[in-house]
C-alpha cells in the first residue's frame, strides 16, 4: 500500500522542485514554495474561468436560432478580447488600484511594472471581468447590433463592473471599498460579477425590446426554441466545470479551504437543477433541458457569494431555491414582455440576489444575523441601482449614437449573415431567408 | 379529322438561348399578333390576344398549347393547331427572321428594354412569392397580412402608379402590371414587411419556415432569382 502523504500538496511540491537540483542547491524557502503553489493554483483557476467563456458561447449559441449562432458566439469571443484589453487599460486600476476614498481605485492603470504575484492576480481578475460582461450577450441575442453590443461590453468591463467591484472588493494595494468595510460578504461575486452582469442584461433587453413576434399582440408569449440543445448541455457542463476555478480560485491561495468551497459549489449546482425540476413539476410545466441547465447555473450563481462561509446543508438550500428562481423568474419577465433569450437575468441577476442574501443568512457559526443580512441587502440594492442605472443610460446613449437594434431585415436574414457574412451551418441550415450568393462578396 | 401531333421538341426550354423570358410583354404581344395574323380574322385575332393577355402573358412557353386550344373553336382552326403553334414558337423565339433575342440584338437593344425585361420577371417573381406565402397561411390570416401591408405602403413613398398597383393587388382586385416601377429594394422591403407580419401574427418560428418554403417553391418556378428579394 502506498503510504499517504503527510502534506496535501506534497505532489505539487515535488513537481515544483526539480529532482536533480534538490540535492545540489539549497531548498527554496517555505514561503517561496507557498508562493509558487498559490500562483499555480490561481493560474489554473484563471484558466478554468477562461474556459467558462467557451461554456457561455456554447450555451448561448445553442439557445439561439441557427441563423444567429455565429453572431452569439462572436459576441462571446470578442467581448473577452476587447473586454480583456479594456480591463487591463482601465478597469483593473478603477477596481483594485489605491482606493483611499472607498469609492474608486486611482492607480494601476495599464500596469506594466508589478510583482510576479500581481500579474497572476491581474489575469485572474481579468477573467472575472470577462464573465461579468459576457452575461448580457445571451440576453440580448438575435436582435442587437454587433458593434453596439461590443461598445456596451467595453463600457461594462472598463467602468460599470470595476466601479462596483471597487466598492465591494477593493483594493489590491492601499485602501478599501466602502461596502467591503461595512462587512459585505460576496466571496466570489454573486453580486459583484453575476448580479451586475444580470442587471446590465436587464437594461439591455429593455432598451432593445423583444425579438420580432416574441410576444403576440394579445400578449401571448411565444417560445422561440434554440437550434441545438446538445450545445446547451455541453455549455452547461463546461460552465459548471469552470465554476470550480471561479469559486475555488477566489481563495487566491492554495489552501485547505478549497475542498469545502468546491463541495458547496457542486452541491448547490446539483440542487439547483433538482429545484428547477421540482418547481417545473409543481407548477405543471415540462422539465426542459434548458430549464434544468439554467437551474444548475442558478445554483452555481447562488452559492458564489457564500461558498466559503456556508455549511454544505445550506449550500443545498441555496441551490434548491436558486433552481426555483430560475424557473419562475423567466415567467415574471415574460409577463412584463421582456425578451431574455437565455434567461440570463433570472440566472445571474435574480439568483445573484438570492445567493448574496443567503451568504448573510447562512453564515457558518452565526446564522441569521440581522445586521449581516441588512448589510447584504444594502450591497444587493446598491448593485442594482448602480449597474442597472448606469447600464440603462449607457445603452440608451449607444442607441441614440449608433443604434442598438438590428433592422427587421437583418432579423429576417439572421445576424450571422448580416453582421458577419458567414453562417454557422452552410450545408444544412434549416431556413435561409437571405441571398446566399451575397456571401461570395466577402471573398 | 385528327390534328397533327404537336412537336414538343420545338418548344424552347427555359435554358435555351431562345427563351421568351428575355422578351418584354409588349414584344411578346407583337410577336403573337404577327404569328396569328395569317390564321385569324380581325375579330378572332383580337379575342385571341385578349385571352393571351388575361391568362397566358405570364405563363411559360409550354402553356401555348392550352392557349391555342382556347381560341381554336372551329374545325378549320383545329386542323391548323400544329402550324399555329409552330408559328407562335418561331415568333416568340425570334426564328421568324426578326432580330430579337440574339446576343447582338441584346447588345444593341436600349437599356430600357433590358430593364423592362428584368422588371417583368422581378414583379412576377415577387407576386408569386407573396401569394405562395399567403396561400399557406391558416384561415383568414392572409387578410390580416394584406391589411398590414396596405397600412405600411404609405411610409414607403412609392410613386403613385406603383402605390395604386400594390393597393389593387393587395385588395385582390388586379395583378400587379408588369410595367409598374418597383425596383429591387422596394420589393425587398415589401417582402420584409411580409416577414414582420408573419412574425407578428404567427410567431417567428412559423414565419421563418413559411417564408423559406415559399422561397423554395418560387425559386423552382421563377426565372428571376427570388433570393435577391430577401
Amino acid at each position: 500500500m502506498v503510504p499517504r502523504s503527510s502534506h496535501p500538496f506534497s505532489f505539487f511540491l515535488l513537481l515544483l522542485l526539480p529532482g536533480s537540483s534538490i540535492a545540489a542547491e539549497a531548498a527554496p524557502a517555505l514561503t517561496d514554495i507557498i508562493s509558487r503553489l498559490n500562483t499555480v493554483w490561481l493560474m489554473l483557476a484563471a484558466a478554468l474561468v477562461f474556459l467558462m467563456q467557451a461554456g457561455f458561447a456554447l450555451l448561448e449559441g445553442g439557445m439561439a436560432r441557427s441563423k444567429n449562432a455565429v453572431n452569439v458566439i462572436m459576441k462571446n469571443y470578442m467581448d473577452t478580447c476587447a473586454g480583456g484589453l479594456i480591463f487591463w487599460l482601465l478597469g483593473f486600476g478603477l477596481m483594485f488600484g489605491s482606493n483611499h476614498s472607498g469609492w474608486i481605485g486611482t492607480d494601476w492603470f495599464m500596469p506594466v511594472n508589478a510583482s510576479e504575484w500581481d500579474w497572476s492576480f491581474i489575469l485572474f481578475q481579468m477573467m472575472f471581468a470577462a464573465t461579468a460582461c459576457t452575461i448580457a450577450s445571451g440576453a440580448m441575442a438575435e436582435r442587437v447590433r454587433y458593434s453596439a453590443y461590443l461598445a456596451g461590453a467595453c463600457l461594462i468591463t472598463g467602468f460599470i463592473y470595476p466601479v462596483f467591484g471597487a466598492w465591494a472588493w477593493g483594493s489590491h494595494v492601499e485602501g478599501s471599498g466602502w461596502l467591503k468595510d461595512m462587512g459585505f460578504i460576496d466571496f466570489a461575486g454573486s453580486t459583484v460579477v453575476h448580479s451586475v452582469g444580470g442587471w446590465c442584461a436587464l437594461a439591455g433587453i429593455i432598451v432593445l425590446g423583444p425579438r420580432l413576434g416574441r410576444f403576440s399582440q394579445s400578449g401571448e408569449s411565444r417560445a422561440i426554441p434554440g437550434h441545438n440543445l446538445g450545445l446547451v448541455a455541453l455549455g452547461g457542463f463546461i460552465l459548471w466545470f469552470g465554476w470550480f476555478g471561479f469559486n475555488g480560485g477566489s481563495t487566491l491561495t492554495a489552501d485547505a479551504s478549497i475542498g469545502k468551497i468546491l463541495l458547496n459549489t457542486h452541491l448547490s449546482a446539483c440542487s439547483g437543477a433538482v429545484g428547477a425540476a421540482l418547481c417545473s413539476w409543481m407548477i405543471g410545466r415540462p422539465m426542459l433541458l434548458t430549464g434544468t441547465v439554467n437551474g444548475s447555473l442558478g445554483g452555481l450563481v447562488g452559492i458564489t457569494a457564500g461558498c466559503a462561509t456556508m455549511d454544505p446543508q445550506f449550500a443545498v438550500v441555496t441551490g434548491l431555491l436558486s433552481g426555483v428562481i430560475t424557473t419562475l423568474g423567466p415567467l415574471l419577465l415574460s409577463a412584463a414582455r421582456l425578451d431574455d433569450v437565455v434567461d440570463a437575468v433570472s440566472v445571474h441577476g435574480f439568483c445573484g440576489v438570492w445567493g448574496t442574501l443567503a451568504a448573510g443568512l447562512f453564515f457558518a457559526g452565526d446564522l441569521f444575523n440581522e445586521t449581516r443580512i441588512f448589510i447584504q441587502a444594502i450591497g444587493i440594492s446598491v448593485a442594482f441601482v448602480w449597474a442597472f442605472g448606469t447600464s440603462l443610460l449607457m445603452y440608451l446613449a449607444i442607441h441614440l449614437v449608433m443604434g442598438m437594434r438590428a433592422s427587421p431585415l437583418h432579423e429576417q436574414r439572421g445576424l450571422d449573415f448580416t453582421e458577419h457574412a458567414e453562417i454557422g451551418y452552410p450545408e444544412f441550415q434549416q431556413t435561409k431567408n437571405f441571398n446566399p450568393d451575397a456571401l461570395s462578396a466577402r471573398n | 379529322m385528327t390534328a397533327t401531333p404537336l412537336d414538343y421538341a420545338q418548344i424552347p426550354s427555359p435554358a435555351s438561348g431562345k427563351d421568351t423570358t428575355t422578351m418584354t410583354i409588349a414584344q411578346k404581344k407583337l410577336a403573337i399578333q404577327a404569328a396569328l395574323e395569317p390564321y385569324l380574322g380581325n375579330e378572332s385575332l383580337s379575342r385571341a390576344i385578349r385571352i393571351w393577355e388575361e391568362k397566358y402573358s405570364q405563363q411559360p412557353t409550354f402553356a401555348l398549347q392550352r392557349f391555342i386550344n382556347e381560341f381554336c373553336d372551329s374545325a378549320t382552326l383545329t386542323a391548323q393547331r400544329s402550324q399555329i403553334l409552330q408559328s407562335l414558337i418561331k415568333a416568340l423565339s425570334g426564328a421568324d427572321g426578326r432580330p430579337r433575342n440574339t446576343p447582338m440584338a441584346a447588345l444593341t437593344a436600349s437599356s430600357t428594354d433590358t430593364v423592362d425585361v428584368r422588371r417583368d420577371e422581378r414583379i412576377a417573381c415577387f407576386s408569386q412569392l407573396v401569394e405562395t406565402v399567403l396561400m399557406r397561411t391558416p384561415g383568414d390570416m392572409h387578410i390580416k397580412i394584406r391589411l398590414y401591408l396596405l397600412d405600411n405602403l404609405p411610409p414607403m413613398k412609392l410613386n403613385t402608379l406603383a402605390h395604386r398597383a400594390l393597393q389593387a393587388w393587395l385588395s385582390q382586385q388586379y395583378r400587379i402590371p408588369a410595367d409598374v416601377m418597383l425596383d429591387e429594394p422596394a420589393l425587398r422591403h415589401l417582402v420584409n414587411l411580409l416577414y414582420i407580419s408573419l412574425c407578428e401574427f404567427l410567431g417567428p418560428v412559423k414565419a421563418d419556415n413559411l417564408l423559406h418554403d415559399a422561397v423554395l417553391l418560387t425559386e423552382a418556378a421563377s426565372p428571376y432569382p427570388v433570393r435577391t428579394l430577401l
